[in-house]
């Protein structure tokens, strides 16, 4: 039985609501039990986003055939819609099943020994003729951390080279370099159970609802049963999440910075803040000199109190058109609440002031000492299963090494050296490219061997048109590690090959709340499909004895398996602030995740750091220690930091000749580039194309009316999409959906990105619109 | 077509009566119910439309509140 888009609708509705209540709505009958009851489960964490749902697996005759959400983990059995439909992504006509070799404007399909032939040939020659730096590694939040581990060693620790980085440089670098830059290591403090203790929800650029469904669930449900819980949703859309907002804060998109001041100012002239809190945790600094590299003093509160001087509540409506009045009542729920959780996601985290706007909502939890209690924290969304995990724990960025540790620290390159048994100066002291420096040096030429995993940067890159010219390019070679073909990625390839695809090998995620589960193998993958672990550890092998370096590769890349990386992964986090030595294999199986630090096998985890009550390392750093703690600022001795942040408006804003502000985003029914979801017959029925969302009154000034075809133009290119007229965006600003490989609305985003975390500004710049 | 998901709630044991009531109003589907909410889904016309629906909902004797959770059109 077919559901029809209208019943899928009505469906995808009601689940909403029954999430919010903690009702257990089954699936409409049909939809995924065709192929009858599974055999067995298979215990997993789910494919898509960041919350980390823990889901079952039905298998049955070595197939799936079905999900169902795991009642024991934190998701309680809930899943989202996307979720629910998760079966259907691995059967998908298009997955990838051989490896393929670019021949002119062909793919012939070549065997495994060939592909890895052929990719050994090409990296050996680049390395030889132009150094290690003339390669590089794109990876991806969705891969599991013992992939983002080992191809981490190879590339930083074995060819010496920096250049491997990966798409959460596109999602949540600004995050994490927010936490570093206030806590002094990366990371929320607090977990999901936040939300059962929160008072006040402050959420900001963050569409829950349809990006963070089981976690917007928790938020609604407890907003259904506490007593006068307050959220205030600040967001230029009214989107889903903000609908069921106390206080919807809208405001001119890129000034949200003065409204963050604007609320600190209101704090400290209500007295609202709290001071014992502030004199004994908190020092204030701001940056004189931008760099690079920056020059950074240390003020005085007086200072701090003088900076937001200029950022009165009248000030900031000026600058954000959210009445003063809103700011206010924000600033007192805020303080006054007994526990403030905030939230945050792309809309914070992809601008070219993320971090500072990181940082000032860090501020607010630290003047009004909302923090490192039940409740009361400071959580960073993120949007894919692994980019914590794997990426920004594991130190799959171009400036990181593993659990904490910098390339520009000599100490830190020392350890790892050490750890990895390399000689001294190995790892290379200067960081090597970011995301989008890589792709320049891709157009450039620099790069002339890159390989992608996991991820599809010729569909997701801002301002991509720019950068597909450079991934085509004949003197550039493009090793696509993936499970469909083709893709706006695979498309532009000189060899595909075949990954298999979530359930289909074993690895560890860690999701947002420092929890980390074991995905168990359930099925084998299609074709001559291959874990990209497996892969990379050939090609790693292969590409030593080419290089007549094959004794250094058995000590390097000696691993049968998963299991094996695993366990030198969790030696490498022995000592460091993330410690999981306690998150064994045999344990991660039967657990429903544990959140580091987790020190030993008889360490339940830790629900929230940085104080004594729950946090152990608490006490190590200081045995005398009581309370709050911040050990992860030892240089500041463990003092964490109220940054001044000037407000700073966005690098395109309108102008008369493109006066419109185009935000990309999210819909329920989508995840990233559709690669996955966009072959679920029942999500795509729903949710079949993009669109420009615009609100009526734009729409009459253009002369547009609903489902009319408009011409949607920037600065770097043109699409043209139908018109879904709506009153969601405030006034001059226009939403897409990033989802579509059809509809490449990043042919018209901004690749000017943040100074500090290097992440671009997808959700501000300026277009034009005509009617068609 | 627009079609928004509410959580209705109702006086204590007054479940079951406002689900009689509820299954009486035009394009008002019941999905279950937990304790004393009730998972409704409405359709309209439009998603300006969806007010008036949400309207009749919290008419319903012995509802305490109307909770929208979920709204969205294809036209």
């Amino acid at each position: 039985m077919k559901m029809t888009r209208r019943e899928l609708m009505k469906y995808s509705a009601a689940l909403a609501a029954a999430s919010a209540i903690g009702f257990d709505l089954p699936l409409p009958k049909g939809v995924l039990a065709a192929a009858g009851e599974p055999d067995h489960w298979v215990k997993g964490v789910c494919r898509y986003c960041g919350a980390g749902c823990g889901v079952y697996t039905g298998v049955k005759g070595g197939k799936v055939v079905a999900v169902k959400g795991d009642k024991e983990n934190w998701n309680k059995g809930f899943l989202c819609l996307k979720g629910n439909f998760l079966p259907a992504i691995l059967y998908a006509p298009d997955r990838l099943q051989y490896p393929l070799l670019r021949k002119g404007n062909k793919f012939v399909r070549i065997s495994w020994d060939e592909a890895m032939g052929v990719m050994v040939n090409k990296f050996h020659d680049a390395i030889r003729k132009n150094g290690p730096n003339s390669v590089a590694f794109y990876g991806s939040g969705q891969a599991y951390t013992e992939e983002s581990y080992f191809v981490n060693k190879l590339f930083k620790g074995g060819l010496g080279t920096n250049n491997i980085d990966g798409n959460p440089r596109l999602c949540m670098a600004s995050a994490a370099v927010g936490y570093v830059s206030t806590f002094g290591k990366d990371e929320p403090m607090g977990a999901y159970d936040d939300i059962n203790h929160a008072e006040c929800f402050f959420i900001i650029g963050s569409n829950m609802a349809e990006a963070h469904p089981v976690i917007f669930r928790m938020v609604n449900e407890r907003k259904q049963k506490g007593k006068d819980v307050k959220i205030i949703m600040v967001d230029p859309r009214k989107t889903l999440s903000a609908r069921i907002a106390d206080l919807h804060m809208s405001f001119t998109p890129g000034t949200d910075l003065a409204i963050l001041n604007a609320m600190a100012h209101v704090i400290i002239k209500e007295n609202l803040h709290d001071k014992k809190f502030v004199d004994k945790h908190t020092i204030f600094k701001t940056v004189t000199d931008p760099g690079p590299p920056p020059k950074v003093k240390t003020v005085t509160w007086d200072e701090y109190v003088k900076f937001l001087d200029d950022y009165t509540p009248e000030a900031a409506e000026k600058i954000s058109g959210c009445p003063a009045a809103e700011i206010v009542k924000a600033a007192r729920w805020f303080a006054q609440s007994k526990a403030t959780m905030s939230f945050w996601c792309m809309g914070l985290n992809q601008r070219t002031r993320g971090v500072w706007a990181n940082n000032m909502v860090h501020n607010l939890h630290l003047l009004t000492g909302q923090i490192c209690r039940p409740g009361a924290t400071t959580f960073s969304l993120t949007g894919q299963p692994n980019a914590c995990g794997g990426v920004r724990d594991g130190g799959l960025l171009s400036h990181l090494l593993p659990y904490g540790r910098l390339v520009a620290n000599d100490k830190h390159r020392e350890e790892m050296e050490k750890f990895w048994g390399l000689p001294a100066g190995r790892i290379q002291p200067k960081p090597g490219l970011t995301a989008m420096e890589m792709f320049q040096s891709v157009n450039s030429g620099g790069t002339r061997c890159l390989w992608v995993a996991c991820t599809n940067p010729g569909q997701s890159l801002p301002n991509v048109d720019a950068y597909r010219k450079g991934m085509a390019a004949e003197d550039t070679f493009l090793v696509v590690s993936e499970a469909y073909h083709p893709t706006r990625t695979s498309e532009l390839a000189d060899l595909v090959l075949p990954a298999a695809l979530w359930v289909e090998k074993d690895g560890t995620y860690g999701q947002s709340e420092r929890r980390y589960q074991y995905v168990e193998k359930a099925i084998e993958p299609p074709g001559e499909a291959r874990p990209d672990l497996m892969v990379m550890i050939d090609f790693a092998n292969r590409l030593f004895a080419a290089m007549g370096r094959k004794e250094e590769a058995r000590k390097l890349f000696n691993y049968k398996n998963s299991e094996e990386v695993w366990n030198e992964i969790r030696l490498c986090s022995k000592g460091t602030a993330y410690d999981f030595m306690g998150m064994t294999r045999a344990r991660m199986k039967k657990a429903h995740g544990l959140q580091w630090p987790c020190p030993t096998e008889d360490h339940p985890g830790t629900v929230r750091r940085y104080t004594s009550e729950y946090d152990v390392l608490v006490k190590q750093q200081d045995p005398k220690a009581e309370g709050v703690l911040f050990y992860s600022a030892k240089a500041d001795d463990n003092r964490v930091t109220i940054w001044l942040r000037p407000h700073k408006g966005p690098a395109e804003p309108p102008d008369a000749e493109y006066p419109f502000v185009l935000t990309t985003g999210r819909q329920i029914e989508h995840w990233h580039t559709g690669t996955m979801t966009l072959k679920v017959p029942e999500l795509k029925r729903s949710a079949p194309d993009a669109y420009v969302e615009i609100n009526p009154r734009d729409a009459a000034k253009v002369g547009v009316k609903n489902k009319d075809k408009v011409k949607v133009t920037s600065r770097r290119g043109t699409i043209v999409l139908e018109a879904k007229v709506v009153d969601v965006p405030r006034d001059g600003l226009v939403f897409m959906p990033m989802h579509y490989p059809d509809r490449m609305i990043n042919s018209l985003t901004t690749d000017a990105y943040d100074a500090m975390s290097k992440q671009p500004e997808f959700k501000i710049c300026a277009v034009k619109l005509e009617k068609v | 077509m627009a079609i928004a998901s509410v959580v209705v709630a109702t006086e204590a044991g007054a479940a079951e009566a406002v689900l009689a009531d509820l299954s009486r109003l035009p394009n008002t589907e019941v999905y279950g119910s937990k304790e004393n909410q009730i998972v409704t889904v409405i359709e309209a016309d439009s998603v300006a439309a969806l007010t008036e629906g949400m309207q009749r909902l919290a008419a319903v004797d012995r509802v305490v509140g109307v909770y929208p959770v979920y709204a969205g059109a294809d036209e």
